[in-house]
């Protein structure tokens, strides 16, 4: 009996790198389909750990939104 | 609160339109500050016969699609309009209105009023403000008869035109981008809900500010308290009230907006509680995930870990996830820091999925794993492009994972009416779930399911509500008063804080609901129907009694207003269809 054959993983790259308030995982993958769509449309190359630290950033973003907004 | 720098600053990645959901002439070329001038008649927001009390009025706030800003219900005698503001995100942008905002149009009550006494009927009048505009490209939510948004607006707002309460409800609205509604995922509404809600509070204090100047020349200011309704919803996140959404709503709700009175949100507490959306897995353990052939659209899952405290080196082991296609090995990821994200492909090396890695810090400081896994539509929408095997996948949390609970969610995929798609839903199937008994009848609870199922039914509230703050809603059987079967449940197992009639009795489901047009209804059903009703109440409690409220003590009085019924307090349930 032959095991299935294996799919692969790419190497890990950094989706974003820094915080953007509203960026998610979902509006990546659309742009991504819309680069690949479009010739004009590029993501930059990023190093692959520049995101590191988005949730800390995400954190101090949202302070300051809400400050900002109720304040 | 400059609500352009506000929006501008808060959500310049979405304002590049990432996803493409925007028209091209929706922009606004040129966002400057408002200022409204109090002489200018045209820009009023409410008719003089139609302001509120300044001691008894709230405001009611709607954030959805189809607003049926022209309906006959939303007006005073004389067809002078209670709709004080109404935002069309994805119109044609008005140059003249609302030039603060990023997008759309704006319209307000005098000149709404204007239009509805010029002799034009309902139809025109919203062709006229573009709300229906058949020559744009998508498709324009104003133009459905029975949109999902006129049934809400009209449940939550909705008052006979001589109804002395009806002046002291103005509505201020807002209107999705159709394209955001026509994703059932729901997964890029967030920043377009969280643009609305600034909209809702910046129009609400200048409303407040110009019943003062009309009302009050020489008196104190106007607090009036705000209830915003959203029947809208997410099935995956990580439901634990940390979503930047989540807490600015329930930072708004617990600190309040300066010129305002309190501000409360209702969300309805979601339909997909039978819909095995949802399960928990430990490390090692795995569960099976169906993803229908033909689908043109993603299919996605969020797995969130279990809470912890960052130790002094940091969070600690990075979460994988291992995904095994099917009729393929399994494969794990490998990610290394926050924010990275990686592609599988299948031995041919075409790609079928990716999976973000995408931890959080939680409200209270605690450092929580999340991993989104999106498959490929499994039908593409264009020849040539990469596409998932459909069949049972398998995604397994890996042995070494830290201990403790992983929770999964798949976001909702399908059709939503009046959308082209043809999305199809993907499922978790597990041996152990049973959703019907031999009788036939559904299996409604855990509990009741028995065993250990990977697949649950508790905690499938609406992963936008799951802040402190929002008043969660079900919805109930007119007749009986029992919870319908569909309704989502909360962490404590309840369908919801309160509940709303819905759906008459099992063999007669739905409610009639108005339309677009005044006169016009339909057929509906869910929790978002239960949403607008229960928001309606509130506002008539907190209507001359702006105290603050918790969710507990609304829950409180719902209990003493409703009785505490079954399952929680049911609003409307000898509420009949009204004839206008």
């Amino acid at each position: 009996m032959t095991s299935p054959p294996a799919p692969r993983w790419s190497d890990p790259e950094a989706a974003f790198a820094e915080y953007r308030p509203g960026q998610s995982a979902y509006l990546h993958y659309f742009y991504d389909l819309r680069t690949s769509r479009d010739d004009k449309l590029q993501r930059p190359d990023l190093d692959s750990e520049a995101g590191a630290e988005l949730p800390w950033q995400l954190e101090k973003a949202l302070r300051k939104m809400i400050e900002e907004s109720l304040g | 609160m400059a609500l352009a720098h506000a929006i501008v600053t808060a959500f310049s990645e979405f304002l590049e339109d990432p996803a493409g959901i925007l028209s091209q002439d929706a922009p606004n070329p040129r966002q400057r500050d408002l200022t409204d001038d109090p002489d200018d008649a045209r820009l009023a927001y409410l008719p003089e016969d139609a302001l509120p009390s300044p001691e008894s009025g709230c405001i009611i706030g709607v954030i959805d699609d189809a607003i049926p800003f022209v309906h006959q219900s939303l007006t005073v005698t004389g067809k002078l309009s209670r709709v004080a503001a109404v935002w069309m995100q994805d119109a044609k942008f008005r140059k003249d209105v609302g030039i603060d905002l990023p997008t759309g149009a704006e319209w307000r009550g005098v000149e709404l009023s204007g239009l509805l006494n010029s002799g034009l009927d309902d139809d025109a009048i919203y062709r006229r403000t573009g709300a229906v505009d058949m020559t744009r490209p998508g498709i324009p939510s104003g133009a459905f008869q029975h949109g999902h948004g006129a049934s809400v607006t009209t449940l939550a707002a909705g008052f006979p035109p001589d109804d002395p309460a009806a002046r002291n409800h103005p509505l201020i609205a807002v209107s999705l981008p159709p394209r955001i509604i026509a994703d059932s995922t729901g997964v890029v509404a967030t920043v377009p809900i969280l643009e609305g809600i600034l909209f809702i509070l910046n129009r609400a204090r200048r409303l407040c500010r110009f019943i003062e100047t009309r009302r009050k020349p020489n008196a104190a200011v106007v607090r009036l308290p705000v209830v915003i309704n959203i029947s809208l919803g997410l099935t995956a996140g990580p439901r634990d009230g940390s979503t930047p959404l989540e807490r600015f709503m329930d930072a708004v709700s617990e600190h309040g907006v300066p010129g305002l009175g309190p501000v409360h949100f209702v969300f309805p507490v979601g339909n997909h509680r039978q819909a095995r959306l949802r399960a928990r897995l430990r490390p090692g353990e795995t569960i099976a995930w169906r993803l229908p052939p033909d689908d043109p659209t993603i299919n996605a899952v969020e797995i969130w870990g279990p809470p912890r405290t960052p130790g002094a080196s940091g969070p600690g082991p990075v979460l994988q996830v291992t995904l095994k296609p099917p009729g393929m090995a399994p494969a794990t990821t490998a990610f290394t820091v926050p924010w990275q994200y990686s592609i599988l492909s299948d031995p041919g090396g075409k790609a079928v999925a990716r999976a973000y890695y995408q931890p959080h810090l939680t409200r209270d400081g605690q450092w929580r794993d999340g991993i989104v896994v999106i498959a490929l539509p499994t039908c593409p929408e264009r020849l040539g492009e990469p596409f998932a095997p459909p069949g049972e996948w398998k995604i397994a949390i890996p042995r070494n994972a830290p201990a403790g609970i992983y929770d999964l969610s798949a976001q909702r995929d399908e059709v939503i009416r009046g959308y082209r798609g043809g999305a199809r839903q993907s499922w978790f199937y597990d041996p152990a779930y049973r959703s019907h008994d031999p009788a036939g009848w559904p299996i409604l609870t855990d509990a009741e399911n028995g065993g250990r199922p990977k697949v649950i039914r508790t905690d499938t509230v609406n992963a936008y509500a799951t802040g402190e703050r929002p008043l969660r809603a079900g919805a109930a059987y007119g007749r009986s008063g029992r919870t319908t079967p569909y309704v989502g449940l909360l962490k404590t197992g309840l369908p919801g804080d309160c509940l709303a009639a819905v759906d008459r009795s099992p063999t007669d489901g739905g409610m009639i609901v108005r339309g677009r047009d005044s006169g016009s209804f339909g057929l509906a059903s869910g929790t978002s129907l239960a949403g607008p009703q229960l928001a309606r109440w509130l506002a008539e409690v907190l209507a001359g009694n702006a105290s603050p409220l918790d969710r507990a003590a609304i829950v409180t009085r719902a209990n003493t207003v409703f009785g505490p019924g079954q399952d929680g307090p049911v609003a409307g349930r000898d509420t009949r269809f009204p004839e206008y």
